[in-house]
Order: C-alpha cells, then sequence, then structure tokens
C-alpha cells in the first residue's frame, strides 16, 4: 500500500530539511580558478564540508495538508516560506526528510513563473501546458480560455520579455487554473495586477477552493489570508507554529514581529469589542497594549496606525501630535496604551496596529497589531464613512 | 479535475547520486519526451525566424567547409583520396552535428535558468533539446552525401541499413556529453570557452579532412584515444566505401557511447542538486 493510503492528504513533509550556501561563498567558486583557489585555502585550514557558510532555512518541518484546505504560510521574509513552497513544487529537494505529494501541482512562484523570455505566450503556454503534464489536445482545448482569462489577445505572439509584470502574471495565473490542478502554489503574486484582474483572480480561487482543489499560500497580506486561509502556519527559525485557527496563527505572527521593536517588548494586546466577529460602522472598539520597557528611553513616542485591506491608511496618530508627552521611562518600566475609538469605516478588514520610536521623529518600530472587521456591503471607494446620501430628484 | 486523493503519491527524498539516480534519471527523461518534443520544434523554428535564407544557412555551412577543404586538400596538398568532396562530407556531416551540439548544449541550462528555477522542469531536457535539433539538421543534411555518391557513380548500397546503428550510438555518446558539459558549464562559465577551443583542436586530430590511412604508425594510438574517430570511421566506411564499419570500429563506438552516457549522466545529476540555487 502506498503511505497513508486511506487518507484525505495530498501534501506531506517529514522531518524536511533543507540549507543553502550562503552567497559569499559561491562567489568565489564562479570559475574554475576561485574554485581551485578556494579549495587550496580550505585544504589549508582543514576546514570541512558542510563549510560554515550554510544557512539552515528549514529545520525537521512535519507538515499534512489535506484535500480542500487553504493553507497560509506566513513569516518574515527570507523565513523560507518560497523555500518550503519550492519543495512542495518539487523545484527543490530537501537535504533530509521526504516530501510527498499526490495529483497535479501547478506554481505560481514570484514574478515570471517559469516563462522562456525569448518565447512568445502563445509558445509559452504549449510549453507550461505540456509541463503540467497535458497532452496536445488539452491544451488546444483550453487555449482561447487561458488568453481570454488573462486579457492577452493582442500580445500573445509578442515575446514574453516584452510584456509588463502585469502580463507576466496574468498569463501565469491564467495557466495555472486552466490545467485544473490538485495543488495550487501562489507565492505573493496575486498583489500584482489591477484591481480588476485581482477580483476575478479572487473569484476564481473561490471556486477552486469549492472544487476542492488544495491551495497554498505565501502572502503578507493578513487580510487575504483571514478571507481564503482555513488553515495558516507561521515558518520561523526554520520551525512550522500553528495555532488552533488561523487567526491565532496570525496573532503569533504579528506578535513575533514585535521581536526588534527597540526598547520595547510587547506584554499583551487586547482588542476589546465584539471578539472575532465584525463590528458594525460606528461601532465602538478599544485596543489595548502593555508594554514592557527595556531600556531608558528619554522621549518615546506611541503611534496607533489603521489599515484597510489594501494597504491605504485609514487613519493613523501618535501621542507627541496629540499633545501626549511621554517619558522619561525607565527600563523595566511597564505601560499601557489605550486606543478608544469608533469604526466609522466603510465594511472591510483593517489592520490596527501599534508602533513605538525612542526619539520624537521616529522612526518608528511595529509593536503589535490586531484585525478589525467591519461588516456590511460594500457600497463606496475609499475607507471612510462619511454617511453621504445620494439622492436625485426624480429618481 | 483529476481525483487528489486517487492519485499516487510523488515521493521527494534527499539527492541521490551513483545507480538510483541513473534509473530515476532516465525515467525522468523518458517522461518529459513530450515537452522534448515541443521544445525541440520550437528550437528549429527560432533559430532561423527573421534570417533571409533559413533552413537553407543549415544546408550552405557544410557545403562551404567542403569547398574550402577540398581546395586546400585536394588541390593544394594533393591527398590521394578518389572523390574526395565524398570523403569529407560524409564524415563532416555528424562531425557538425557534434560540434554545434556541444558549443549550444554547453550553455543550454544557463540559457533556460528562468525555467529551472521557477517550474518543475527536467533540466535534462535542455541539453537534449540541443542534441535533437542538431541531430534533426543532421539527417535532413545526408541526403546531400547520398546525392554526391549518387553523382561520382558509386551510390551507397545495401549497407545503408547499417547507417541508423551508427546514428543511435552517436546520438547516445553525445547526450552523454552534452549532459556532462552543461552542468558543469553551469558551476564553471570557463567550460564554454573551453569547449569552443578544444572542439578545434579535435576536429584536426580526426580523421575527416584526411583519411587515417596519413597517420603514421608510432601515432595510431590517437585514433584508439579519440572518442570520434570510430565514429567518422564508421560513417566513412558507409556513405563513401559503401562497407560495414569492422567489428573492431563498432566495439569502440559501443564503448565510447555507454561511457560517455553512464558518466555524463552521473555528472549531471552530481550537480544537478546546486542547479536551481546557482542560476
Amino acid at each position: 500500500m502506498i503511505p497513508g493510503g486511506g487518507s484525505q492528504d495530498v501534501i506531506r513533509l517529514r522531518g524536511v530539511t533543507k540549507q543553502f550556501r550562503r552567497y559569499g561563498m559561491l562567489k568565489g567558486m564562479r570559475t574554475l580558478k576561485g574554485t581551485v583557489m578556494h579549495r587550496i585555502r580550505r585544504r589549508m585550514q582543514r576546514i570541512h564540508s558542510p563549510g560554515p557558510g550554510s544557512l539552515v532555512v528549514l529545520d525537521g518541518v512535519d507538515l499534512d495538508v489535506a484535500r480542500g484546505t487553504t493553507l497560509a504560510i506566513l513569516g518574515r521574509n527570507g523565513s523560507g516560506k518560497s523555500t518550503l513552497l519550492k519543495l512542495v513544487s518539487g523545484i527543490y529537494r530537501p537535504d533530509v526528510g521526504v516530501v510527498m505529494t499526490r495529483g497535479r501541482i501547478a506554481a505560481l512562484l514570484e514574478l515570471g513563473t517559469g516563462f522562456h523570455p525569448d518565447f512568445s505566450g502563445r509558445e509559452n503556454v504549449w510549453i507550461n501546458g505540456t509541463l503540467l503534464g497535458l497532452d496536445r489536445k488539452q491544451i488546444a482545448q483550453r487555449f482561447d480560455s487561458i488568453i481570454d482569462f488573462a486579457e492577452l489577445e493582442e500580445f500573445i505572439d509578442a515575446p514574453v520579455r516584452t510584456y509588463s509584470s502585469g502580463m507576466f502574471v496574468r498569463l501565469a495565473f491564467s495557466i495555472a487554473i486552466h490545467v485544473e490542478p490538485d495543488i495550487l502554489l501562489v507565492d505573493e503574486v496575486l498583489a500584482v495586477g489591477d484591481e480588476g484582474f485581482r477580483k476575478k483572480c479572487m473569484a476564481k480561487v473561490g471556486e477552486l477552493q469549492a472544487a476542492g482543489t488544495t491551495i497554498v499560500l505565501v502572502t503578507h497580506e493578513l487580510p487575504l489570508v483571514e478571507r481564503l486561509a482555513t488553515r495558516a502556519v507561521v515558518l520561523e527559525h526554520g520551525h512550522l507554529y500553528e495555532g488552533r485557527t488561523p487567526a491565532e496563527s496570525i496573532a503569533h505572527y504579528l506578535t513575533g514581529q514585535a521581536g526588534p521593536a527597540g526598547p520595547f517588548e510587547l506584554r499583551e494586546l487586547r482588542l476589546l469589542g465584539p471578539a472575532g466577529v465584525a463590528l458594525e460602522r460606528g461601532g465602538p472598539f478599544e485596543l489595548a497594549t502593555r508594554l514592557r520597557v527595556l531600556a531608558d528611553v528619554a522621549t518615546p513616542v506611541l503611534m496607533f496606525e489603521c489599515n484597510a485591506s489594501n494597504g491605504t491608511v485609514a487613519f493613523a496618530a501618535n501621542t507627541k501630535d496629540h499633545g501626549c508627552k511621554l517619558g522619561p521611562w525607565k527600563s523595566g518600566d511597564e505601560r499601557e496604551l489605550v486606543v478608544r475609538g469608533r469604526a466609522w469605516l466603510q465594511p472591510d478588514l483593517y489592520a490596527l496596529r501599534i508602533y513605538a520610536a525612542t526619539a520624537e521623529r521616529g522612526p518608528f518600530a511595529f509593536v503589535g497589531g490586531a484585525d478589525l472587521r467591519v461588516a456590511g456591503r460594500r457600497s463606496a471607494l475609499g475607507p471612510c464613512d462619511l454617511e453621504a446620501e445620494l439622492t436625485v430628484s426624480g429618481g | 479535475m483529476s481525483n487528489a486523493s486517487d492519485a499516487e503519491w510523488v515521493v521527494r527524498t534527499p539527492a541521490r547520486f551513483g545507480f538510483g539516480a541513473l534509473v530515476e534519471h532516465v525515467r525522468e527523461t523518458w517522461r518529459s519526451r513530450s515537452i522534448l518534443a515541443v521544445l525541440t520544434q520550437r528550437e528549429l523554428k527560432g533559430r532561423y525566424s527573421g534570417s533571409l535564407l533559413g533552413f537553407g544557412w543549415t544546408l550552405l555551412n557544410p557545403l562551404l567547409l567542403l569547398g574550402v577543404y577540398s581546395l586546400v586538400f585536394s588541390i593544394y596538398l594533393r591527398i590521394d583520396v578518389p572523390h574526395y568532396p565524398l570523403f569529407v562530407l560524409s564524415g563532416l556531416l555528424p562531425w557538425l552535428w557534434l560540434s554545434q551540439s556541444l558549443a549550444s548544449g554547453a550553455t543550454s541550462l544557463m540559457q533556460g535558468g528562468m525555467l529551472i528555477t521557477k517550474v518543475l522542469f527536467p533540466p535534462q531536457v535542455l541539453p537534449a533539446v540541443q542534441l535533437a535539433s542538431n541531430g534533426l539538421h543532421f539527417l535532413l543534411g545526408l541526403p546531400i552525401v547520398y546525392g554526391l555518391s549518387v553523382w561520382f557513380g558509386d551510390p551507397a548500397g545495401w549497407t545503408l541499413l547499417a547507417l541508423p546503428f551508427v546514428i543511435v550510438a552517436q546520438a547516445v555518446f553525445l547526450l552523454g556529453f552534452v549532459l556532462a558539459l552543461s552542468s558543469t558549464c553551469v558551476l564553471f562559465r570557463d567550460v564554454q570557452f573551453i569547449v569552443g577551443n578544444l572542439v578545434t583542436f579535435w576536429f584536426f586530430l580526426t580523421p575527416i579532412a584526411y583519411p587515417a590511412s596519413l597517420i603514421p604508425e608510432w601515432a595510431r594510438w590517437v585514433l584508439v584515444v579519440n572518442p570520434f574517430a570510430p565514429f567518422a570511421t564508421a560513417y566513412q566506411d558507409i556513405l563513401y566505401r559503401g562497407d560495414l564499419p569492422s567489428p573492431r570500429t563498432w566495439a569502440l563506438m559501443g564503448a565510447w557511447a555507454v561511457v560517455s552516457v553512464i558518466a555524463g549522466t552521473l555528472l549531471f545529476e552530481r550537480v544537478r542538486p546546486h542547479l536551481v540555487e546557482e542560476l
């Protein structure tokens, strides 16, 4: 019997470790001469492999993903999220451990997913389709639909290197969804493209989810994670963390980011109000943040920021501009910042964030944050709700 | 959609070396034959796009070389070889297959970097594409050789039946070579320049423009260590002399082909785990 026969898992990682050589070392080995010199130097220093230059990106990672799951992988830049996706897609092989997948995998990795720049869009569709396991007939059947979805009718015979990044992503995404993958791997690319195409993609992602496609998503867009993911994991220091719910993982990720926030440590963060449930527009909320001061700070400044899901700042205020002079704070002090307000906001998912600075002019470092959802149907652009009514006489 | 839970698990373990890698390499190449076909087709179409003569260049290049060699060797140096143009061409065409495959095959992985780093792509296909597209050019040039032999009134006969076996042996031999070159070229860019220079030497050390009989006795060992010598001899036997290659020639060809393809594949698989990182 194949490993794990009856279960519904489609991705399995067991003790997967992946390490890379640091680039500095590679550089010396680009040429024959460089390598010979490098070997000699190493021999003389009596250093043996794997050498001091390797960087462990994943360290014994276990992960099971059941069919139909939409899994979000969170983590800081350089934490190994993309490496994990490349391992699942088979582009990388593990150094230790096993990666198992079943079914057809389509991957959208970074920009320019697997296109040959000198080939035309048409040729790349054929090549990619073939790579993804379609035969000639199947590609021919889907061809028009692929071009149509990518909105590339006029450019399909131009070399792909002349495409804009948006066109690149549109074509890549269109191919990936048209091969009807069992597993779809997406790395950040959904952030590219205009609003119209994004909407189309989201609708398509919803269809795929409904059809039982397993999706693995790497993104920094937390609202997207909240909207799509049925599971979320956080990758940090080569290990995976998973909360009981995606929201818990997100919270862990956000507090984990508080690490390098200067001399402040986040002790506690509470969002009062209807926990986990969406707020009515205009409803009251209260964000309470308890900080521990790790070093003496003469003139601390705290900042509160509220961002809409597309990243625009809906509201931001800091203690200094609010006429609230803080400090000096002593190492070991604890302070609580409470932000009370009313969500006069359009329906959307907002990121509430607290930043801190040690000087009046910043720089501000992220301390902690939480998400706030405002309920309702969106009927206007922009983050603010002016309660404006549009009436025309005579109807 | 195929039903994922019915599909078989694809298991990826740390890179294997040695015999296991060899078997997996062959299986993977077989599975990739359709992508090989698509890319080869594209390569043939793309090579001459924008050039006036197009495919004509493929025929013109060996004919120009043929003219120069005939002038220098047959007229200036007065080598005693009857039907000299036929003799040269029967060795020259397979040589061009080799030299062009090595030149473009060496850099093939570097040029196709995007495919290797961004999608699951069997990298051995890229050097194989160069081999295949140049091989097709070679095949299309063969009728010229036959035409020449008819023109000289001495057309090759039933011995032509042995030709496919020689061609397959050469393909296998070349495959090992381009696999080795393309992968080492990713690690050391020097390789492409080394190849360019070495190929020139190699040509003149191989009895293509001159018959092997001109090599003095004491230097005959060059023929044994020169892997292309038995191939050139075999083509000349079949296309020029109308003979079957000697058992010794067959044995040498087979040995070189097997050694080359095994060594080349092993080397390729050894470098392969680093490809994605290096490109």
